[in-house]
C-alpha cells in the first residue's frame, strides 16, 4: 500500500489500520508467548535436568559409598595375590556378590577392576553374560591410572552410555591396583529427559500451530477488507474526481496528500506529483501564505472553516473562489489533517456584478423617467423615489427611501393612507367610488384622480399608473407607481375639442361655398349668352345703362362662384405635397405678368424685390395663385399711379414674404378678420368686383405651405402690408 | 347638338345660335341625345358633364360602343375646370372642353370653327 492509500480518509481505511495493527500485535506476542514458553521450558528442564543429574549424582555416591561399604567389610587391605584381587581374605575376582547386592540396592551396574580388567561385574556383554576380563579405556582410566584420583563421567560401557563414578583402589603402599565402578545406565535418565523434551516440543508446536492457524485467518480477513478497502478507494477517487470541483486534503504539516481531477487541472500537475508539497511549492509567495495561514488557522481550531479568497489557474487566469477546509481525525480521534473544496465564484460574481450593474442601470432609468415614479418593495417600503416625483410632491428621496406606513401619500392626500400602489389585486367594485376613473388591465391599475388644492394650490388632475414587480422566478417582490399631472392636459384637450369644433364648422362652411359656387354656374350659362345678345337690342341709354348693372353683377357672380371653387381645390383636393425648389422672383414675376391688364388699367408699378437667389420650397401653381390674388387685392384697394413692392426676407428661420401696397390700409380691429371667408373690411369694400374669398384663398395656400399670413397696416389710408412665411427647405 | 338637362341653358345656346343664323338641335340627356344620333345626326355636340341618370361621359361610351361617334365631333361643358382623372380613357373622344358659364362669342367660334373641320354642318330642326 504506498503512502497516498495509506493515508486514505475513510473509516474503512482506519479499520483496516486497526486490523492490520492487531494483526502485528498478535503476530508479535503470539511469537513472545513462544519464547517465553520455550524458554521457561528450556529453563525448566535444564533445572530438571540438572537436578536429576545432582540426584543420580548423589545416587551414584551412595552407591560407590556402598558398594565401599560392602568391600571394606570384607576387607581393608587391598592387594594382587596370584592375579587374585583380595580384600582382606576375601576374594575378588569371579565373585558377584557385592555387585550385584549393590545392583538390588541401586539398580544399574557395578564392577571391581584388578588392576583395568573387570574380575567382578555385573555389566553384561552383547551376548548377555558378564563381561568379566574385559578392560577399562578412556578418560576414567586415564584419572584413576595415571592420576590416581577418581572419575565422574559419561562413560560409554561397551557401547552403552553410563553414569559412572569410578574409585581407585590402592594397596598399603597407596598404589592404585584396581578401581570400584558403579554406573547407571545414562540411556534411561535420557530416556525421562527426552520424553520431557518431546511434552515441551509438542507444547510448543501445539502454540505455534494455534498460532499460525490464527495468522492465516486474520490474514485471510485482512486480505478480503483489503480487497474491499481498494475498491472503497478507487470508488472513493472516482467520486472524487466526478466533483466538478477542485478538491484535495492535507496532512497536519500541510502538506498535500492528495486531490481530485479538477485540483489537477486546477493546479496544473499530478496527483503525484502533488502529493508532499506544501502550498508554497505550487502558489506564488502571496496566495500561498494566505493559505497556509487559513490551514493553520483551521487546524489550530478544528472543524470547519469557509473563506473568499483568489485562486490562480495553471492557465494563468485568476478566479474568485471560495475555500470550504475541515478537519479530519485520524484512528486516535487526534486531527489527522484537513480536506478542501474550491468553489469558483468567478462567474457568480461576475453575474452579481452585471446584476448589479443592471439594477443601477434600472434605478437610473426609473431616476431619470419623466414620469413621477416610485418603487416599492413586499413590505411596501420605498425603495425607489426619482426626480420627477421630488420635484412633483416637494419630497426629497432621503426623506420617503426606506419608510413604509404610506409615506408616499402624505403630499397627495396630507395623511397617511393607501393610494392606487396599495390597490393591486383590491377587488375593482370597492375601490371604483373612489377615483374619477379606473380601469385594470392584466394586473395593472390605471385611475386618475382629483387631489383638491394640491400642495396648497390649485386643484389637480392626476392620472397614476401601478403595476406589480416579479422576481425572475415570478415571485411579487413589490411595486411600482408612475403619476403624471395631467391638469393642463385636460385644459388643452379641452381647448382642443373647442378648436375642433371651429374647424369642422369653417369646413362646414368652405363645403356650403364650394357646392354654391360649382351649382352657380349653371344658372349663369344662360345669362352669360342671352345678356349681350339682349343689350344689342336694346336703344335707349338710360336701359344700356341700367343692363349693364346686370351684366356686371353677373360677372361678379361668376368671380365669386370662381374663386369658390379655387378655395374649394386647395381645400379638398389635397394631393401629395408635390412641392419643389422654386426660385421665388421668378414666381413672382410671373404672376405680375398675370396682373399685367388690372396693373396697366390703374397705372400702378408692382416692383419686385425679391432676391433671385431666394428659393422657396413650395408648389408652384398654388403660389401664383397666392401671389396672383395678394397682387389683386392690392391693386384693388391702391390709388392710381402708386406702387406696390413684392419683398423677401430672412427672418429668424422662416422666410417672411410682403406685399405692400400705397392703399387704403386696413383699421386696426380688423386686421384679424381679412382672411376670413366673404369678410368685407368696410363699406368702400362692398364692391360687386371682389369676391372677398380671395384672401381666404391666400390663407388656405399659405397654411398648405405650413406657413402664416398675417396683415399689418399703420391705419386707414396708410397702406397695407400682407405678410407671409414660406419654408425654405422641404416640409 | 347641345346636350344638357338645364332647359335654360339649352334654350339659351339655340337662341345664340339661331341669332347668328346657324342651326342647334338640343337634347335633355344622354338618351335623347343618342336617339338622334340613332336617327343620323352628324355634327358638333356640346355635351354637359353632370346630368341625372345618364352623365355626358357614360353618353359618350354609349355612343363609341353603338358605332356612332364617327363623323362627330364632341366639345364638353364642364363647370369644372379640369376633367376628371378617371375618364382617361374616353378623353380621347372629346376634342375641346368649355367651361361654364362660357363666353357666348369663344362657343360661336370653337362652334364654328369645328363645324367646318366636319365640312358640312347638317341642320336639324329640333322644332
Amino acid at each position: 500500500m504506498n503512502y497516498r492509500q495509506a493515508h486514505t480518509l475513510t473509516t474503512v481505511t482506519n479499520k483496516v489500520q486497526y486490523m492490520k495493527t492487531t494483526t502485528k500485535y498478535i503476530l508479535a506476542s503470539s511469537i513472545v508467548a513462544i519464547m517465553i514458553v520455550a524458554m521457561f521450558g528450556g529453563y525448566f528442564l535444564s533445572q530438571y535436568q540438572d537436578y536429576e543429574v545432582r540426584e543420580e549424582q548423589e545416587k551414584l555416591e551412595n552407591c560407590i559409598r556402598t558398594f565401599w561399604e560392602l568391600l571394606n567389610h570384607k576387607g581393608t587391605d587391598f592387594r594382587v595375590v596370584n592375579g587374585q584381587l583380595l580384600a582382606g581374605a576375601y576374594a575378588v575376582n569371579g565373585n558377584f556378590e557385592l555387585p550385584d547386592k549393590v545392583q538390588d540396592i541401586f539398580g544399574g551396574v557395578a564392577t571391581v577392576f584388578m588392576g583395568d580388567e573387570r574380575v567382578s561385574t555385573n555389566v553384561l556383554n552383547a551376548e548377555g553374560k558378564r563381561a568379566l576380563g574385559t578392560r577399562l579405556v578412556g578418560p576414567a582410566y586415564e584419572a584413576i591410572f595415571k592420576q590416581g584420583r577418581t572419575y565422574r563421567g559419561v562413560v560409554n560401557i561397551l557401547d552403552v552410555p553410563y553414569l559412572t563414578a569410578y574409585d581407585p583402589i590402592k594397596n598399603r603402599q597407596g598404589e592404585v591396583i584396581g578401581a570400584l565402578f558403579v554406573g547407571i545406565k545414562e540411556s534411561e535418565f535420557l530416556e525421562r529427559m527426552h520424553d520431557l523434551k518431546v511434552h515441551l516440543m509438542m507444547t510448543l508446536a501445539g502454540m505455534a500451530t494455534f498460532f499460525i492457524s490464527l495468522m492465516v485467518v486474520l490474514g485471510r480477513a485482512l486480505h478480503q477488507v483489503e480487497a474491499a478497502n481498494d475498491s472503497q478507494i478507487r470508488f472513493q477517487q472516482t467520486l472524487l474526481n466526478t466533483i466538478p470541483n477542485p478538491v484535495f486534503y492535507k496532512d497536519t504539516d500541510c502538506r498535500y496528500l492528495g486531490c481530485n481531477k479538477a485540483f489537477e487541472f486546477y493546479a496544473g500537475i499530478s496527483q503525484d506529483e502533488l502529493v508532499g508539497k506544501t502550498p508554497h511549492d505550487l502558489w506564488p509567495e502571496e496566495l500561498a501564505e494566505c493559505y497556509l495561514q487559513h490551514d493553520l488557522v483551521l487546524l489550530e481550531k478544528p472543524g470547519f472553516q469557509g473563506y473568499e479568497a483568489t485562486v490562480r489557474y495553471a492557465d494563468g487566469s485568476l478566479r474568485d473562489v471560495i475555500f470550504n477546509k475541515a478537519t479530519f481525525n485520524g484512528s486516535d480521534g487526534s486531527v489527522a489533517g484537513l480536506v478542501g473544496v474550491i468553489l469558483d465564484i468567478t462567474e457568480r460574481k461576475a453575474a452579481e456584478e452585471a446584476t448589479k450593474n443592471a439594477y443601477q442601470q434600472l434605478w437610473e432609468i426609473v431616476e431619470f423617467l419623466p414620469d413621477a415614479t416610485f418603487v416599492v418593495d413586499k413590505e411596501k417600503r420605498v425603495i425607489a423615489w426619482n426626480r420627477a416625483i421630488e420635484k412633483m410632491t416637494g419630497l426629497k428621496k432621503e426623506d420617503v427611501i426606506g419608510k413604509g406606513d404610506y409615506v408616499y401619500s402624505i403630499p397627495f392626500y396630507g395623511e397617511r393612507r393607501p393610494i392606487l400602489i396599495d390597490l393591486i389585486d383590491e377587488n375593482m367594485d370597492l375601490i371604483r367610488d373612489k377615483y374619477a376613473f379606473i380601469t385594470i388591465e392584466g394586473r395593472t391599475l390605471f385611475a386618475e384622480a382629483i387631489i383638491p388644492n394640491f400642495r396648497g394650490g390649485a386643484d389637480c388632475c392626476l392620472w397614476g399608473t401601478a403595476t406589480p414587480l416579479f422576481d425572475s422566478q415570478g415571485n411579487q417582490v413589490g411595486g411600482i407607481q408612475s403619476i403624471r399631472d395631467i391638469t393642463g392636459y385636460k385644459q388643452a384637450e379641452g381647448e382642443r375639442l373647442l378648436l375642433k369644433s371651429q374647424v369642422d364648422q369653417n369646413r362646414l362652411m368652405e363645403t356650403i361655398m364650394v357646392r354654391l359656387g360649382h351649382d352657380l354656374k349653371t344658372p349663369l350659362t344662360p345669362l352669360f349668352i342671352l345678356l349681350p345678345l339682349i343689350r344689342k337690342q336694346l336703344a335707349q341709354p338710360d336701359l344700356i345703362k341700367k343692363f349693364d348693372i346686370c351684366i356686371k353683377s353677373a360677372i361678379s357672380i361668376k368671380n365669386l362662384a370662381d374663386k369658390a371653387a379655387v378655395l374649394a381645390k386647395l381645400s379638398f383636393r389635397i394631393q401629395p405635397f408635390d412641392a419643389e425648389d422654386l426660385c421665388l422672383a421668378a414666381v413672382v414675376d410671373d404672376s405680375v405678368l398675370t396682373c399685367e391688364d388690372m396693373l396697366g388699367l390703374k397705372q400702378i408699378v408692382c416692383q419686385n424685390c425679391v432676391d433671385p437667389a431666394v428659393i422657396v420650397h413650395g408648389m408652384p401653381g398654388q403660389l401664383r395663385e397666392l401671389f396672383v390674388n395678394l397682387i389683386s387685392n392690392a391693386v384693388h384697394f391702391s390709388n392710381d399711379r402708386s406702387v406696390i413692392t413684392i419683398s423677401a426676407e430672412q427672418h429668424g428661420n422662416a422666410l417672411w414674404i410682403s406685399v405692400r401696397d400705397e392703399g387704403v390700409g386696413i383699421a386696426a380691429d380688423h386686421l384679424e378678420h381679412v382672411f376670413d371667408e366673404l369678410f368685407k373690411a368696410d363699406e368702400s369694400r362692398h364692391d360687386l368686383e371682389t369676391s372677398g374669398l380671395g384672401l381666404s384663398i391666400c390663407k388656405r395656400i399659405v397654411l398648405n405651405h405650413h406657413g402664416r399670413i398675417w396683415a399689418e397696416s399703420p391705419g386707414i389710408g396708410q397702406g397695407t402690408i400682407m405678410r407671409f412665411t414660406l419654408p425654405r427647405k422641404a416640409v | 347638338m347641345i346636350v344638357d338637362d338645364n332647359e335654360y341653358v339649352r334654350e339659351s345656346v339655340e337662341i345664340l345660335f339661331k341669332s347668328e343664323g346657324g342651326c342647334l338641335a338640343t337634347a335633355e340627356g344622354g338618351k335623347e341625345c343618342l336617339e338622334q344620333l340613332e336617327a343620323g345626326f352628324k355634327g358638333v355636340i356640346l355635351m354637359d358633364v353632370m346630368m341625372p341618370h345618364m352623365d355626358g361621359w357614360d353618353t359618350i361610351r354609349e355612343i363609341v360602343s353603338r358605332g356612332l361617334y364617327d363623323g362627330n365631333i364632341i366639345i364638353m361643358l364642364t363647370a369644372k375646370r379640369e376633367p376628371d382623372e378617371k375618364m382617361e380613357e374616353i378623353q380621347s373622344y372629346v376634342t375641346d372642353y368649355l367651361t361654364k358659364p362660357f363666353n357666348p362669342t369663344e362657343l360661336l367660334e370653337m362652334a364654328s370653327y369645328y363645324g367646318s373641320l366636319l365640312k358640312e354642318t347638317p341642320c336639324h330642326d329640333a322644332a
